[in-house]
């Protein structure tokens, strides 16, 4: 992706709603990090606190493997997800590393069931809105698109704000 | 309704030596029997006093369905009390945690209670005179509950006056916090970075049963471990791991691994898994703290303690403790087909950091919403609580390993693989809810 960096929320979220899980991960630098604070933005570290996710390239490929396992009992009926984002704003401009800082918050839902077909699968948002799934409101900082050698400084880190409850439901089976 | 209320033959019934019934996942009735007798009647896991550090700091938690208040005294005792005002039954806090300052103020009609429960003032005071109010219950100030032990600065209550005592209710599977808390140089631990929470859609019972569970970890975890297995391929077996890899291959292990590992039952339902080695025992070696353990506990304890890993160790009904990676889990059963999981993270003073990191790493990869391996335990758990409404069979086999011997003996050692473990928790369960039951027509 080149141009406007704030396309770079819009298009990873259309790769996992599309389930290009693939597509997704190449996106992530090296060192890249996928971090989701369980206290949102109000975390300072994911050393100190727990976590919903904190994840580095080997954790996030072996997320992306196991999916394709058809042994993932969770993914029968598989899962089906769509993000709501609101404009991304640019919260830093373009520093000497290369590195923009974006701000996405948004919506996602995920479920499960339903009966959506191959073709409501790969690209058009689930058939119906099931709601019982995870349906938390969060906030996201994306810097665009990562580049190769920034040692040491997380590429895509997601981050929750306070509004997220600790708690979390697990359930989506819609049927 | 009422098919088992004054029948402490029909709950005897519904648990025979090698199977249970599928009402003991699925009967409303049995829930509030549950709440009522066996979570009331047992020493129940409320919290850890390290998250009321200070004078005026405290926890609210719901247990048996009565919501209750763990405040700290000035004095350093912790004190648990119910949750109501003495007036009108308001909830005096309704936070997870805080610090009330010197006092609390019930904010409905701001009556006023010391930090120990004690009445401290109400308005309009005029109005009472004459009244009974000081020789009522209401003008006594708030409830204590009377029966609760803090062990080691983990806190249990026993809601009822019956039952049995602290030290008789549990017994030697105490060994587990002791080895535990014992990992800290300074012998303390505390709960810290928060907690992660589950709602799952089963019956707490379920989810109970798998943390005995280690003919599962194959079948159900198969996708998350050939992921790791396949991204680990090449290494030699002793290359240092990250330590998210560390954590998750040995869940690839094979039956034999976790028959050999062995288990312990004792009396009242609790049990130690892995009582020989477990997937936590191959952690990376840590040779100063293990040096500042010998100083603190002598060579013989620090070996026993460093030496001994349990996969999971119960204390029945509600709390697994994993004494390394150093991590709790709690079960607050909510209704007959929905569990809260609550998994606590701790830090051993005088251990290194790495130790405390090991505990969120654990918790992150396997208890943790959004973890890879969770996803697949969630869905069976549910999947369970559904099938068992199919009727055909009425009944759940827990046959593996029986042998008619063991229900005369209290503590019994055992393989890994014996269903034994469930069994244990099931008799239990079938004894609290039965005992002096009283029987009606």
């Amino acid at each position: 992706m080149n141009g406007d960096p704030r396309d770079f929320a819009a298009h990873e979220a259309a790769l996992l709603d599309g389930r290009r899980f693939d597509e997704w991960l190449a996106l992530f630098a090296e060192d890249g990090r996928y971090w989701v604070p369980l206290l949102g933005a109000a975390q300072a570290d994911p050393f100190s606190h727990n976590s919903l996710a904190f994840e580095d390239r080997l954790l996030l490929q072996l997320r992306v493997e196991r999916l394709k396992n058809p042994r993932a009992h969770s993914q029968h009926p598989m899962s089906h997800c769509q993000h709501v984002l609101q404009a991304s704003r640019i919260e830093q401009e373009e520093g000497e590393g290369g590195e923009v800082r974006l701000r996405t918050p948004f919506v996602y839902v995920e479920s499960r069931g339903g009966g959506a077909t191959a073709a409501e699968r790969h690209g058009a948002p689930p058939p119906r809105a099931h709601r019982r799934g995870l349906g938390h409101p969060r906030e996201a900082h994306r810097p665009a698109r990562p580049r190769a050698g920034l040692a040491g400084d997380p590429a895509v880190h997601l981050s929750i704000p306070p509004f997220l409850p600790p708690l979390f439901l697990i359930t989506g089976a819609t049927t | 309704m009422n098919s088992y209320r004054h029948h402490p033959d029909r709950i005897a019934a519904l648990v025979q030596d090698d199977r249970v019934h599928r009402d003991l996942y699925l009967s409303d009735e049995l829930f509030a029997l549950e709440q009522e007798r066996l979570f009331a009647n047992s020493w129940v896991f409320l919290g850890h006093a390290s998250q009321v550090p200070a004078a005026g700091d405290f926890i609210t938690q719901e247990i048996a369905g009565r919501p209750l208040l763990m405040v700290r005294q000035p004095d350093g005792a912790v004190h648990v009390m119910y949750n109501r005002c003495a007036h009108k039954g308001t909830q005096l806090v309704t936070d997870e945690s805080g610090n009330t300052g010197r006092f609390f103020r019930c904010p409905y009609h701001a009556w006023t209670y010391k930090l120990d429960g004690a009445p401290l003032g109400l308005p309009l005071k005029n109005g009472y005179e004459g009244t009974q109010l000081k020789a009522c219950e209401s003008g006594q100030g708030l409830s204590a509950v009377r029966h609760v032990k803090v062990y080691r600065d983990f806190v249990f209550v026993r809601l009822s006056d019956a039952g049995p005592s602290f030290e008789d209710y549990f017994g030697e599977v105490l060994g587990a916090i002791d080895n535990m808390v014992d990992r800290s140089p300074e012998g303390r631990l505390t709960a810290e970075g928060g907690v992660l929470r589950n709602i799952v859609h089963c019956n707490w019972k379920v989810y109970l049963e798998n943390i005995n569970d280690t003919v599962h970890p194959m079948s159900t975890h198969e996708s998350a471990t050939q992921a790791a297995e396949a991204l680990w391929e090449g290494h030699a077996p002793d290359d240092p791991k990250p330590m998210a890899m560390e954590q998750i291959l040995p869940f690839g292990s094979g039956y034999e691994f976790f028959d050999r590992m062995g288990g312990r039952v004792f009396a009242n339902g609790h049990s130690v898994l892995g009582i020989h080695f477990s997937i936590h025992s191959n952690y990376a070696q840590l040779p100063a703290y293990e040096a500042a353990m010998r100083a603190a506990h002598g060579e013989a304890r620090a070996a026993e303690i460093l030496q001994r890993s349990p996969q999971n160790s119960v204390l029945y009904p509600s709390l697994s403790v994993k004494g390394s990676p150093q991590a709790i889990r709690v079960i607050r059963p909510l209704a007959a087909d929905r569990t809260l999981i609550e998994a606590w993270s701790f830090r051993a003073a005088g251990a290194p950091a790495l130790l405390f990191e090991r505990a969120l790493s654990y918790n992150r990869l396997v208890f943790s919403p959004m973890s890879v391996v969770a996803h697949d335990d969630v869905h069976l758990f549910e999947s369970i609580q559904k099938g068992l409404r199919a009727g055909g069979n009425e009944w759940v086999s827990l046959h593996r390993g029986y042998d008619a011997a063991e229900r005369a003996q209290s503590t019994v050692t055992t393989n890994g693989t014996n269903e034994l473990l469930m069994r244990n928790q099931f008799r239990a369960w079938a004894k609290a809810m039965a005992a002096d039951m009283e029987v009606g027509a």
